[in-house]
């Protein structure tokens, strides 16, 4: 079972630079949609990959749907060599992208998110419309309810304005 | 100009079958509330799953339960 603060304090005590993306940033702007796993956006600069790297460590990460046996080591060559990658660990799943679709690299996806403090923690969390342009430009039939809350939420927070 | 530019957001949402006060109460929850509902969802869906694995041991290996929330086939 994913546990959201934990995962979150594992990065964040580590000082990795992300931003929360997908599901678990639209339950934050309050849609009603369930998730079940972390999709963050991180920074790939070499000193992040290596701050990554260390707070993953300990959760023992392997890759989701791969056979179990498979060896694997989450450690700063890994990311690098790769973009986006979906773990399973301890506390739960965690899909780390390099790259939003529809949004851009972490670059992009920080500029179009704000900082949000929870349990004590400070996060950084995808607006509202770029978590709109990213389902959108996935397109899959699963998002539509998904969209169509983002959407609502968007102008019910807009009226209150 | 078609209905669906004309109509608002809420309306679309709505005609899908949203309901739209659920959206209204999140609204008046905090951030950390909301969190904490999403982390009670996946903790009674992780119960419903070992329930339904009771049930269906042959499933135990597939997650349909998840899929079926995502709206994925099965």
């Amino acid at each position: 079972m994913t546990q959201f603060e934990e995962l979150l304090k594992a990065l964040l005590n580590e000082g990795v630079e992300f931003v929360v993306i997908g599901g678990l940033a639209a339950n934050i702007h309050g849609v009603t949609v369930p998730t079940y796993d972390i999709h963050i956006c991180y920074n790939r600069s070499p000193e992040n990959l290596q701050r990554l790297a260390r707070a993953l460590h300990p959760l023992n990460p392997t890759l989701r749907g791969a056979p179990k046996d498979l060896p694997f080591r989450a450690d700063e060559a890994t990311l690098k060599a790769g973009l986006n990658f979906t773990f399973e660990t301890r506390l739960g799943d965690i899909d780390i992208l390099g790259e939003v679709g529809g949004v851009g690299f972490y670059k992009e996806a920080e500029e179009a998110s704000s900082e949000v403090s929870m349990f004590g923690l400070k996060v950084r969390v995808m607006s509202i419309n770029a978590l709109i342009k990213s389902k959108k430009f996935a397109g899959r039939k699963k998002d539509e309810e998904m969209i169509l809350q983002l959407e609502a939420m968007k102008e019910m927070q807009e009226k209150k304005k | 100009m078609p209905k669906d530019k004309q109509s608002s957001a809420i309306e679309r949402a709505r005609e899908y079958g949203i309901d739209i006060s659920l959206l209204e109460s999140s609204l008046r929850m905090t951030v950390e509330q909301r969190l904490r509902r999403l982390q009670d969802w996946v903790k009674f869906a992780e119960e419903v799953k070992k329930a339904r694995n009771q049930l269906y041991p042959d499933l135990s290996e597939n997650d349909s339960i998840r899929r079926v929330a995502e709206g994925s086939p099965q």
